[in-house]
């Protein structure tokens, strides 16, 4: 017990003096975004265009938090899709990680995702899927001023549970819903404008 | 209620400073406007016409916050769609290059659309189907110029490009809208 609490003690030392190090953690960042989404199984290669918004909240200098929602509609000749995306993802600034100038990273993340599937023929005839995904990639922050930024980011993100795709047989819609955990994914290009609020902890 | 606002606003500006707008100072300006914005489809000749308005603050001298929202009024052209209304709710920046009292600007936005219409359509049975309220993400760059003369007016022109996705067939249905007025704006920088 005496040496739990030893080790419990050193910890908080080490995290306390950590802390004041971490020059930018605490940070809290509010921003709207817009996702395109490529390569996607169901839009024949266009592009899909989406609106949203995040919040980030920075653990420390070279560590980020990235919450988001996104909402994003693509359609073809004989289908509407739209996707409502809501996740997260850590970010890690390898190179700088001061508010000036580029501010690279990598992302890797988790999201809940809605898509559904309508018929363009018949609204009526359309079907849905909830699922799960992950995803990962690159992206940089641009920073106009210490505390407003522009943001580019391109992720691959792959949804694991139900599959749903469809198939057009003289001019009819069919929807294949399939069970199980394939994987499927398409790329996602995010630009977005993010303005820095303040500090949640670590003001001084 | 009238004289209560005026009461508000005679505090705010006894306890509120103008920047010096003529030197090209805008941080912790507030500002907002309404008008009429005329828009035309860019892949065929409908004309919209917008009521809306706007707000935007200046976190920065070069730039800004800003949110706007517009609804349909009018229609010119139309042969595809019965619109019964359309509702646009958008957010952006703006980067400003302040020159004395003229502050010309561009942005970027992106938002939603709130469409409520149906295709002109000969089936019954299929017109039935389509729903009555479609959202449709969109995205846009505006470029204008807003010019200072008074502390609390100001004049401002500036037109828009927003590009959005048709929801009943895989087309663009991008606009450029345009607009000119009268806004008004409060200086929101304490005395010190």
């Amino acid at each position: 017990m005496r040496s739990t609490i030893s080790i419990l003690l050193c910890f908080l030392c080490f995290y306390g003096k950590t802390q004041e190090k971490e020059k930018y953690a605490g940070e809290f960042t509010l921003g709207i975004r817009s996702t395109s989404s490529f390569f996607d199984n169901t839009n024949n290669g266009r592009p899909g265009l989406g609106t949203g918004g995040n919040f980030r909240i920075r653990l420390a200098d070279r560590v980020n938090t990235d919450w988001f929602a996104d909402y994003i509609l693509s359609t073809t000749d004989y289908l509407k899709r739209a996707d409502a995306h809501i996740g997260w993802s850590v970010l890690f600034y390898p190179f700088n990680f001061q508010n000036k100038g580029f501010k690279p990273y990598v992302l890797a993340g988790h999201c809940f995702d809605y898509s559904q599937y309508i018929d363009l023929q018949d609204y009526t005839h359309k079907a849905d899927r909830w699922s799960s995904a992950i995803q990962g990639g690159i992206g940089t922050h641009y920073y106009f001023t210490p505390r407003f930024d522009i943001t580019l980011q391109a992720q691959y993100m792959m949804h694991l549970g139900t599959h749903l795709e469809y198939e057009v047989v003289n001019s009819h819609v069919n929807f294949i819903k399939e069970k199980g955990t394939l994987p499927e994914g398409h790329l996602l290009i995010t630009v977005g404008f993010n303005y820095t609020l303040g500090k949640l902890w670590g003001r001084n | 209620m009238g004289k209560k606002l005026i009461f508000v606003f005679v505090c705010l500006s006894s306890v509120l400073q103008a920047q010096d707008l003529a030197k090209g100072e805008r941080k912790f300006l507030l500002k907002a406007t309404g008008s009429l914005y005329k828009a035309n489809q860019l892949r065929s000749n409908l004309q919209h016409y917008y009521v809306g308005g706007n707000l935007e603050y200046f976190f920065a001298d070069k730039y800004s916050f800003r949110g706007d929202i517009y609804t349909l009024v009018g229609e010119r052209n139309n042969v595809n769609f019965s619109m019964r209304s359309t509702t646009q709710l958008t957010a952006g920046f703006n980067r400003h290059f302040a020159v004395n009292g003229w502050s010309p600007f561009v942005g970027v936005y992106t938002g939603m659309t709130q469409l409520h219409s149906s295709p002109i359509i000969q089936d019954f049975v299929t017109e039935k189907a389509h729903p009555d309220i479609q959202y449709i993400p969109l995205v846009g760059i505006t470029a204008g110029v807003q010019y200072y003369f008074y502390k609390y007016f100001h004049f401002y022109a500036e037109a828009r490009f927003t590009h959005e996705v048709s929801p009943y067939a895989s087309v663009s249905i991008d606009e450029i809208s345009y607009t000119a007025g009268l806004g008004f704006h409060i200086p929101m920088k304490k005395v010190k």
